[in-house]
């Protein structure tokens, strides 16, 4: 590990480790924080790695296990979790996709528990083969895959209730606008 | 495979066609090739997450600081080459290296034997010859700048029947790991007598100020310390009572 490929890390994956980051702690700050603390260990404990292909999965294995040891620290407070009530709407359509702003795909994924939340990212970042996401989360390759299906089924409902919320409240507009066209009319 | 089974495994399949060599997914591939509820549903699982995926890589854009400050980080915090980690290594190695070599010198190091083995392996020794270390004075000149160069004063170390002209040689022997010298006196009737001396705190039990006379074999010996030495005569031409007319 040289500065150059230090360089040339930091270019290729900050901007998916943030998002990986950002997907398990759901702020920015936290987000930011985790991915300088996985460089700042590539840059001292780098010289581990002889083979510097690993350098990704190395980064994301790393900020996940930080991200592990956060929330052990996390969990010596007593803290109380409101579990949501998982609904039956039907999953998401490419219609109803349409009428969603990207910050509403984004905090429907961080409405998820983090055991969905880990493998979907990682998956929609496209850079990670399943097997990859296995090594990075330690879990078996069948429980990425369970969990992959039961977090796409998740993360498709809370779109379609926040796309049918959006298809809602549009409707309220406009017929609060027509309304109050119908009013000045009169 | 079933619908289902192949469904499951296609949900791992990457939208943006990432995972078309992987041979994992071949079989569902085929599956999805062959059977149209299959094909429909891929269509769509593949089109929905190819819109989420964007979504989300666009909605998880860091913030604009972020990568200026992980390159400023390095300039901060200088990488560990792999050189410099292995050069770390092998100093720890060596300091290792000498701490044991001083540990085992130290441990090996010659400790105090007991005056009466001194005595009897030394004794018997002098009296019949053994091998020198270095080079053996020669003649008076020689004997008497060696004895200044070991700072051995030999009047002073016998009082009467030995003196400077009697010395016949001189040497030096290594004896378990202790310079002892000895210095050897021409007697009348062609007897010899040996003077040995060795460094006291070589020595457990050294006898004291005055002279322990004993019998060692064939050997005749008296011994005594003075100031840092002890000193012994050895002589195989007597009985321990005759040194005493040259003590």
């Amino acid at each position: 590990m040289n500065e150059s490929d230090y360089e040339d890390a930091v270019v290729n994956f900050y901007e998916r480790l943030y998002a990986f980051g950002y997907s398990l702690t759901g702020n920015r700050d936290d987000a930011s924080e985790l991915t300088q603390e996985a460089f700042y260990r590539l840059l001292t404990r780098g010289a581990m790695l002889r083979d510097s292909s690993k350098i990704k999965s190395w980064l994301f294995t790393t900020l996940y296990r930080v991200f592990l040891s956060w929330e052990r620290r996390r969990a010596l407070l007593p803290h109380f979790e409101i579990s949501s009530v998982e609904n039956e709407i039907a999953p998401v359509t490419q219609e109803q996709m349409d009428v969603l702003l990207d910050s509403a795909v984004r905090d429907s994924l961080l409405e998820l528990e983090e055991r969905y939340r880990g493998p979907l990212i990682l998956f929609y970042l496209n850079d990670h083969s399943y097997e990859e996401i296995a090594s990075i989360l330690a879990v078996p390759i069948g429980t990425v895959m369970s969990r992959l299906s039961r977090g796409k089924t998740l993360l498709r409902q809370r779109l379609a209730g926040r796309a049918i919320g959006t298809q809602a409240n549009s409707k309220i507009t406009h017929l609060k606008s027509q309304l109050n066209s119908a009013s000045r009319a009169i | 495979m079933t619908n289902e089974e192949a469904k499951l495994i296609l949900q791992a399949y990457a939208p943006n066609g990432r995972s078309a060599a992987d041979p994992n997914f071949q079989a569902a591939l085929n599956q999805a090739r062959c059977n149209r509820e299959v094909a429909d549903w891929f269509a769509n699982e593949q089109a929905l997450d190819a819109r989420i995926s964007d979504s989300l890589i666009r909605s998880l854009k860091p913030p604009t600081q972020l990568k200026s400050r992980l390159l400023a980080q390095r300039a901060i915090i200088r990488p560990v080459v792999r050189w410099r980690k292995q050069s770390y290594q092998f100093a720890l190695a060596a300091c290792a290296l000498l701490v044991s070599i001083f540990s085992l010198v130290w441990l090996s190091r010659p400790g105090p034997v007991e005056f009466g083995k001194y005595r009897e392996e030394i004794g018997q020794s002098a009296a019949e010859g053994v091998e020198p270390v270095g080079e053996v004075p020669r003649d008076q000149f020689q004997v008497r700048r060696w004895l200044t160069d070991n700072e051995l004063d030999a009047g002073s170390m016998v009082s009467r029947g030995l003196n400077d002209d009697m010395i016949s040689s001189c040497r030096v022997v290594n004896w378990r790991g202790n310079k002892v010298y000895i210095i050897c006196y021409a007697l009348e009737n062609h007897q010899n007598a040996h003077l040995v001396v060795i460094d006291r705190a070589a020595l457990k039990d050294a006898p004291a100020g005055s002279p322990v006379f004993d019998q060692v074999g064939k050997a005749a010996t008296i011994s005594w310390s003075r100031g840092n030495h002890t000193y012994m005569i050895a002589s195989t031409s007597g009985v321990a009572s005759d040194l005493m007319k040259l003590f």
